[in-house]
């Protein structure tokens, strides 16, 4: 069995701002290729990896687990060793001031967001938040030297950390949706070829906090039969509103939603009480903010379904996820990669 | 690199990953007496915490000569344990709500720390003016981890303090910039501490007795200066601290106060004194002779624990040097590790030259 925490600690630490989800490709092979029979890569970056039931005829199910994650991209080099930024997928700049950064230039440069000084503040602009292109990188490096380390376009991410809360929650950046693909590798790499009844592809898809790329891509080459999107789902919060939010610790939480495939998903649900697996549902009327909105719709529309983990602070370097939760959810997916959906 | 670039920088990183806001300065208390153990000649700790280290010079006509430096950092207070298990809080000591949300901080309670986040809600569910406004710090939380009020009350009750928890790191060019939570006043802390390591025995002043005053409370009110100048009733004070600049890109430069690596910033006037200008003086000379980087604090801004020990007693000779320090009371103030150097160089400079 994979351990969870070292499988999402390690995938944490890998640097894949949208649109550079190479960086650290050799590092993800390691950790996932040996649980797959192959592996192969698209034009838009996908990571596929596939594993092959006993039964040729088996369905292809595709496990759709986007893999990058938001962070910045550098638009200017200033005096001083500062550098401006603009931002890849929805960053807030409510945690930005003095927040510590990565900076992935020819070096891995360690940077913190500078924060104005309270004799600076105009007492009219004090509640203003900044805008991104606002927020300066302090590097600590000269503006000559900086130049030969980082260029126009270089990405930068948050500082990778990792640590714990009590109740067995993991903390760090970007398990939005690294918290996913542990567990669907976790739930994947025990299973034989025997207890299969599908033909998988993961595609760990590129791109989706940009507009849901890789996924798109992804399910038109794939071409599966059935389609299970795993992504995180906002956990509850004292001022967030309850209809919109999965408990934490509570389990998968699965999507009712019209963009989703009813039988599917009444499966996964049947699964989960048959196996007695905690869960619980969410209600996404006409979107899931997720692959699965372009995945459904893909060649001629695949049946897809929306299992989601609970994720604290999401789109912050502090996201919180209950490894309880993770494991539940790879167990719940493995119920369903060794079940047939009825007809 | 070699190991003495290192070796006052070990210090400032375990001064500054202590844990020690203003009223809970136990810990940094405990590892700044074993740093000066058997390094002075008498050393006491007075009602409200502050540590008084006594070196008393060779010559016959001593005039007593403090240098103060505050042990505490700016932190949090639990308030409230709300019924979700999440922790309401207050600040100790002055924060920009800015540099708050999605921070780590540890809470202390009667045994051990307890990990936390300071959260807000995420920006998926944020209105569009949310997303153009501060949160204030009413809106913000901590979360534990706890999902109960019952969960959340076995790990920390209302009054347990928090401070930020955030990695030292060593960075920037030639490896010369620092970051941590505490450098506002663990530099001070560290300086006074490597200050007199060198000085006893070997390097006893003449003139002079020398006061450490490593004080409490300074980030809440500056109490603990009040009862150490009290009682130490000096003719000198040098107050070793961190100050705010803005030195940063886009920022006029009669505004920016001080500059990153420009030797300590000695300060004409803040917001809480106006220094002897002899001293001052005396300081600056003191710099240029000995070719120490140095610069004047350029803005009226801040203010420190001299604001209570100039007007102590009969009034006392003050200047204060300060550690120019980017974003100051966060996560992850930044100083460079030459200033530091420097302010100790003048630090000893002034002590061997004193009194004026």
């Amino acid at each position: 069995m994979i351990n969870i925490k070292e499988m999402l600690s390690s995938l944490s630490s890998l640097m894949s701002v949208s649109g550079f989800e190479r960086y650290d490709k050799d590092r993800l092979l390691s950790l996932i290729s040996p649980y797959f029979d192959a592996y192969r890569e698209d034009a838009v970056g996908n990571f596929i990896f596939i594993k092959k039931a006993n039964n040729e005829d088996a369905p292809l199910m595709l496990i759709d687990t986007h893999y990058d994650e938001i962070g910045m991209l550098v638009t200017d080099i200033k005096d001083n060793g500062f550098l401006s930024v603009t931002n890849v997928g929805g960053l807030d700049t409510r945690i930005m001031p003095a927040a510590e950064v990565t900076i992935y230039g020819k070096e891995m440069l360690f940077g913190v967001v500078d924060s104005t000084p309270p004799h600076l503040k105009d007492p009219k602009a004090s509640k203003k938040l900044p805008k991104v292109s606002e927020l300066l990188i302090d590097t600590g490096y000269t503006k000559e030297t900086l130049s030969k380390i980082v260029s126009i376009g270089t990405p930068v991410s948050f500082y990778p950390r990792i640590s714990e809360l009590e109740g067995g929650y993991l903390v760090g950046k970007g398990l939005d949706n690294k918290a996913c693909v542990a567990a669907a590798v976790s739930a994947i790499a025990p299973l034989n070829a025997d207890s299969l009844r599908y033909n998988i592809c993961l595609n760990l898809s590129t791109r989706e906090e940009i507009g849901l790329v890789g996924g798109k891509v992804g399910a038109y080459h794939i071409d599966p039969d059935y389609a299970i999107v795993l992504d995180v789902n906002l956990a509850a919060a004292p001022d967030a509103p309850k209809h919109r939010t999965v408990k934490p610790g509570a389990g998968p939480s699965v999507s009712l939603s019209a963009v989703t495939d009813r039988a599917l998903t009444h499966h996964i649900i049947d699964r989960a009480k048959r196996a007695e697996i905690p869960y619980q549902t969410v209600v996404e009327t006409v979107s899931t903010g997720t692959n699965a909105d372009v995945i459904a719709l893909s060649r001629c529309g695949v049946p897809t379904a929306v299992v989601s983990v609970p994720l604290k602070g999401m789109h912050t370097y502090t996201e919180a996820v209950s490894l309880d939760d993770i494991e539940k959810t790879a167990r719940l997916l493995r119920e369903i990669l060794t079940s047939e959906v009825p007809k | 690199m070699n190991t003495e670039h290192f070796h006052d920088l070990n210090l400032i990183e375990k001064l500054s990953n202590t844990f020690g806001p203003s009223g809970c300065e136990d810990s940094v208390a405990g590892l700044i007496l074993s740093q000066i153990s058997g390094f002075c000649d008498e050393v006491t700790t007075d009602k409200l915490g502050n540590i008084i280290a006594v070196i008393r010079g060779k010559g016959s006509q001593r005039q007593k000569l403090m240098l103060a430096a505050h042990m505490d950092e700016v932190g949090f207070m639990i308030s409230y344990i709300e019924d979700d298990g999440t922790l309401k809080f207050n600040t100790v000591g002055g924060m920009d709500p800015r540099v708050l949300c999605g921070r780590r901080v540890h809470i202390l309670n009667s045994s051990r720390i307890i990990p936390g986040i300071i959260a807000a809600k995420p920006i998926h569910l944020q209105k569009k003016e949310e997303r153009k406004e501060v949160t204030p710090i009413e809106k913000m939380y901590i979360d534990i981890g706890a999902s109960t009020r019952e969960e959340a009350a076995t790990l920390c009750s209302p009054g347990d303090y928090a401070t930020f928890d955030s990695e030292f790191v060593i960075f920037g060019e030639n490896l010369q910039r620092i970051k941590g939570k505490a450098l506002d006043d663990r530099m001070g802390c560290a300086l006074l501490i490597e200050v007199m390591r060198e000085i006893y025995d070997e390097n006893l002043p003449d003139n002079l007795d020398l006061y450490f005053a490593f004080t409490v409370r300074e980030e809440v009110g500056l109490s603990g200066a009040v009862t150490a100048a009290y009682a130490i009733s000096p003719d000198y004070c040098i107050v070793l601290e961190s100050t705010a600049v803005a030195d940063i890109d886009g920022v006029p430069e009669s505004k920016r106060v001080a500059r990153l690596g420009e030797g300590g910033a000695l300060s004409l006037i803040d917001n809480g004194t106006i220094y002897h200008r002899d001293f001052f003086d005396f300081a600056l000379k003191c710099a240029k002779e000995m070719n120490i980087k140095c610069q004047i604090k350029q803005y009226i801004s801040g203010g420190n624990d001299g604001a209570h020990i100039h007007k102590s007693k009969s009034g006392i000779k003050t200047i204060a040097l300060s550690a120019p320090t980017r974003y100051l009371h966060s996560s992850c103030c930044v100083a460079d590790i030459n200033d530091y150097r420097t302010m100790r160089q003048l630090t000893q400079a002034l002590i061997a030259k004193m009194p004026f």
